[in-house]
């Protein structure tokens, strides 16, 4: 006969609603009374069950209510927290893995955050600074985010949209000033001076600490100062209506200063000083009118409230050849401009000369998404283990169930747990983070803190709680659904299922870890590729001597002489350029027999006779400069891809002429030699067009001493030429470089970044062997009676690490097999920064594999091969 | 004290109650009404009846053995009091005082 059982759905209900007191004897008096019934009708007494059951709901049988959302009470939260501290004692080795690797993966997550999150603080803080934008320069594809003299007043005459526009000039051969204070006699070298219009703070926002925001610029020669300076020469009293004389190369200048601002915002302006362009210094000749030449103005503007800037930036075309027309057919070339918000700059703007090296807004995706993982993984290790442990908690489960504990219980049980080792982690991570920022600080140049962001404290508290429930959610609801019964009999509790989640996660892991290995691998290469890769000159033991005063200047041939008096000095030169810096002249050539409209854009170095020499450079026709210059008056040097560019051949080159437009009139410069080509830029770049030129000609002739030496004894010589500057320029300070380290810092950014990458993996890899480490482990100990009998049976140790390794090294293979197409499009992704790159071989990939391979062999071994040597009576005795 | 009243399906629960001394328990209450009344009563009500008289204080309650016809469950026996027992003898009274009363007139 079929047992016909009242309606479950009704019982449930039932059991919701109504008070334990009252419930058993309700439970069982309907049971009893449909069971007499459903022999009669079963169909009538499940309805009459159903019924019964409605009846009931009423306030008396009720819970109540103060019980009703809490059927575990406070006692019971204590004894899981007691249970749970008790586990986490009882099993150290386990939670040490779980809870160190998860404190690691938060710290990386937390530092990588604050990093993420001061990148992007960039020019946030202007005030409608979704209104401003910058005009940058078009010509035929190549961008620069410069724009013309005139464009900035050209804006606002025409366009009634544009609020206020402003210029920013960072003067090219300015980039060190000297400032003194006549008063104290204080002197300092300031980098980041930058000329702007008096219009300047009605565009930006700066926090001004003395003088009025207002009127600061508003005279000649007045300069705003930051406060890092201002504390330099004047400690903390107000310097307002202070003159600074500031020396460039072109002479000494008094400025008023007529405030001081904050330096507590970030901008993609780094800026020290800001000087009035209304001067008489560079002011003068630098107002030109000139629509097409000379793009080096950063120009930005404020649109009106509820412009649309798409269509603003439409107009610009017609707005470009209106004014500026008839200046672009003069120079022979046209070009477009487009506008960049302010507000991405930083992140997204990455042209030619922009005023500070930008960050990348694709390292940030890279770094974030590092983050997210290594958080990721750290919760797959912890919920690996929790639920590789479950096993052994199986028959606590079954007991609990046995005894009564609803599932609720019991997944709140276990979130407990899992919440209580988050909470630990978060500790010890809060430990870490403190000690590792120092030193986090170093790798990013940055003052990161988790003051500087006061939420970020209760960010890291939910971070906690979210990494606790999330890692916490899977073994809790696995270990819940146990069945007592199976439990209590010593069944197998592992389903196909629970495995194969266990073996993704592993997976997953090593996906990651390899994926980070392949980049660091192939970074690392680069860079070293990039240090290593022949440069078409000599950069080693070269000293740069930069003449930044009028007097320095004026004694450069002096001083060269007495440099090269010096026995460890072979030879010297001067320039005003060198390469790994930006040159900032170029003009526009035609070769004979063309017209200024098929002109080449080429970079001008200002040089003398010595710099082929004392660069190492090679002449592959022709010669260079002569030591009497005035032989040479209107000659250049090109190099191979100049004259490419021009028409010519490295052999038919020498002795023709090459023509460029000033004003209106044609002038001929002849090719005396013709350059094998050199990287004057970073590898970033494809060698350009580049003629050396006469320092009589264009430029600032002396900007340079550079001196090729023989001693590797460095302090002892910098020592000697201190005293022979000191002798020759009394008032000037003396600053020396190695070019091969000017030349290194372009690559400063990849450097710092390979750096981060190289200890994200290290982190990844640690984490996710800890979770390795702790399945094999657990493994071994699981089948750790098969281990004994295979033994007592004859295997071998080898025969038995074999069998234990074999398993964890398919899931690596497997991971592999994963990671390397997703490293090859990454990878892919980030040669595509540089002109000149490694190639991606298959030996990277049989490098990483191995790497992979190896590490989680040793991983998995060192518990493969305890168990192995283990006495097997030991294990076997125990039953 | 305070004086408790009695409702008139109380009463008779509460009178089965006694009649069934120390095995009166819901199904049984349940039954034994339904053959006197002769009609179907909702064990539901009996519950809700047993549940207020045992907070007035007439019957008190406690727990049997497990039996299997209840799914397990423990059937609670219901008990009458001291209280519940005057309660009853003073409806008692009260009810042949005023039946007496009735003069002795033929009806029919």
């Amino acid at each position: 006969m079929i047992k016909i059982v009242p309606p479950k759905r009704f019982i449930n209900f039932l059991r919701w609603f109504c008070h334990e007191d009252y419930l058993e004897e309700i439970e069982g008096d309907l049971t009893e009374v449909f069971i007499k019934q459903a022999q009669i009708d079963p169909q009538k007494a499940k309805w009459q069950f159903s019924w019964s059951v409605i009846k009931y709901f009423r306030p008396e049988f009720m819970k109540s209510f103060n019980n009703f959302y809490k059927p575990i009470s406070y006692g019971m939260y204590k004894s899981y927290f007691k249970i749970g501290w008790r586990n986490l004692l009882h099993n150290k080795g386990f939670s040490f893995i779980n809870i160190f690797g998860l404190s690691v993966g938060m710290t990386a997550c937390v530092l990588i955050m604050l990093y993420v999150v001061d990148e992007n603080k960039y020019d946030k803080h202007h005030k409608d600074g979704d209104r401003v934008y910058r005009v940058a320069t078009d010509i035929k594809g190549k961008r620069s985010v410069g724009a013309a003299a005139p464009i900035a007043n050209g804006l606002k005459k025409d366009f009634p949209e544009v609020e206020q526009s402003t210029r920013l000039l960072r003067f090219p051969g300015a980039d060190k000033m000297l400032l003194k204070d006549e008063k104290s006699q204080k002197q300092f070298f300031e980098i980041n001076g930058f000329y702007v219009d008096s219009t300047f703070f009605e565009v930006f926002t700066y926090d001004l600490k003395f003088g009025d925001v207002a009127t600061a610029l508003n005279g000649p020669n007045t300069i705003v100062i930051s406060e890092t300076v201002a504390t330099k020469f004047f400690g903390n009293e107000d310097p307002v209506d202070q003159v600074l004389k500031i020396t460039i190369p072109f002479g000494d200048f008094n400025y008023t200063i007529k405030g001081v601002f904050r330096n507590t915002n970030k901008s993609h302006i780094p800026a020290h000083l800001l000087l009035s362009l209304h001067n008489r210094d560079v002011g003068t000749w630098l107002d030109q009118t000139n629509w097409a030449t000379n793009d080096i103005y950063h120009t930005y503007f404020k649109l009106k409230e509820g412009s649309n800037p798409k269509n603003f930036e439409n107009k610009l075309e017609e707005f470009m050849s209106r004014n500026g027309g008839k200046d672009m057919e003069a120079a022979g070339f046209s070009k477009s401009l487009f506008i960049q918000p302010l507000e991405d700059i930083y992140l997204h703007s990455s042209y030619d000369f922009e005023i500070a090296p930008n960050g990348n807004v694709k390292y940030l995706y890279i770094f974030a998404s590092i983050a997210a993982f290594l958080l990721l993984i750290a919760c797959i290790n912890f919920m690996n283990l929790s639920t590789a442990r479950s096993e052994r908690r199986a028959k606590e489960v079954g007991m609990r169930k046995a005894i009564g504990a609803t599932k609720y219980s019991l997944v709140s049980q276990f979130i407990i747990e899992s919440l209580l080792m988050s909470m630990l982690a978060l500790l010890f991570a809060g430990l870490f983070i403190g000690l590792a920022i120092p030193v986090f600080n170093q790798l990013t140049h940055k003052q990161l803190s988790l003051l500087q962001l006061p939420y970020v404290y209760l960010w890291l508290v939910v971070l906690a709680i979210a990494t606790g429930l999330l890692a916490g959610l899977y073994p809790a609801f696995y270990l819940s659904s146990f069945k007592p019964v199976a439990v209590l009999k010593g069944k197998l509790v592992n389903t196909i299922s629970s495995i194969s989640i266990r073996k993704g996660l592993v997976v997953f892991q090593f996906t990651i870890s390899i994926v980070l290995i392949l980049g660091a691998i192939l970074m690392s290469q680069q860079m070293s590729f990039l240090s290593s890769q022949k440069l078409g000159f000599d950069k080693t033991q070269k000293i740069i001597l930069p003449l930044q005063t009028k007097e320095s200047q004026k004694n450069a041939n002096a001083l060269r002489s007495e440099l090269l008096n010096n026995s460890q000095s072979i030879s010297a030169t001067n320039a005003d350029a060198y390469p790994g810096i930006e040159n900032f002249g170029n003009i526009r050539f035609y070769a004979e027999g063309k017209t200024n409209h098929e002109n080449v854009d080429i970079i001008l170095a200002g040089t003398d006779g010595n710099y082929i020499e004392t660069l190492g450079l090679e002449l592959l026709q022709g010669r260079g400069f002569s030591q009497q210059l005035t032989n040479d008056s209107a000659t250049l040097v090109l190099n191979e891809t100049a004259v490419k560019e021009l028409g010519y051949t490295t052999d038919n080159a020498v002795g023709k002429n090459i023509f460029y437009e000033w004003q209106g009139q044609k002038n001929a410069l002849k090719i005396i030699g013709v350059l094998k080509d050199y990287h004057f830029q970073s590898l970033h770049q494809k060698v350009k067009p580049i003629a050396l030129t006469l320092p009589l000609f264009f430029g600032n002739p002396n900007s340079y001493l550079i001196v090729s030496i023989k001693s590797k004894n460095y302090t002892e010589l910098i020592a000697e030429f201190e005293k022979s500057w000191k002798s020759i320029n009394k008032n000037s300070p003396f600053v020396y470089s190695f070019l091969d380290d000017d030349f290194q810092k372009n690559y400063e950014k990849e450097g710092r970044t390979l750096v981060l990458i190289k200890y994200f993996t290290l982190i990844a890899i640690l984490i996710a062997c800890l979770g390795l480490f702790g399945l094999a482990s657990f493994t071994a100990e699981q089948r750790v009676k098969e281990i004994g009998i295979r033994k007592v049976l004859g295997s071998s140790i080898s025969q038995i690490v074999i069998l234990l390794s074999k398993d964890f090294l398919k899931l690596v293979i497997i991971s592999f097999v994963i990671a390397a197409p997703i490293g090859y499009y990454v990878i892919q992704e980030w040669l595509k920064g540089f002109a000149y790159h490694v190639h991606i071989g298959w030996w990277l990939f049989a490098m990483a594999g191995i790497i992979s391979i190896l590490i989680a062999l040793i991983t998995v071994s060192f518990q493969a091969i305890k168990a192995a040597i283990a006495n097997p009576v030991a294990c076997l005795k125990l039953e | 004290m305070k004086q408790h009243s009695l409702g008139e399906f109380e009463e008779l629960v509460l009178l089965m109650v006694a009649a069934q001394h120390d095995e009166a328990y819901g199904v049984a209450i349940l039954e034994g009404l339904e053959e006197k009344l002769n009609k179907k009563v909702n064990i539901s009500a009996i519950h809700v009846v047993l549940k207020r008289m045992e907070d007035k204080g007439f019957v008190n309650s406690r727990f049997g053995g497990i039996t299997e016809a209840r799914g397990g469950r423990r059937k609670k026996y219901y008990i009458i009091t001291v209280l519940g027992k005057k309660m009853l003898d003073s409806q008692y009274e009260l009810r042949t005082g005023l039946y007496q009363q009735i003069p002795k007139i033929s009806f029919g």
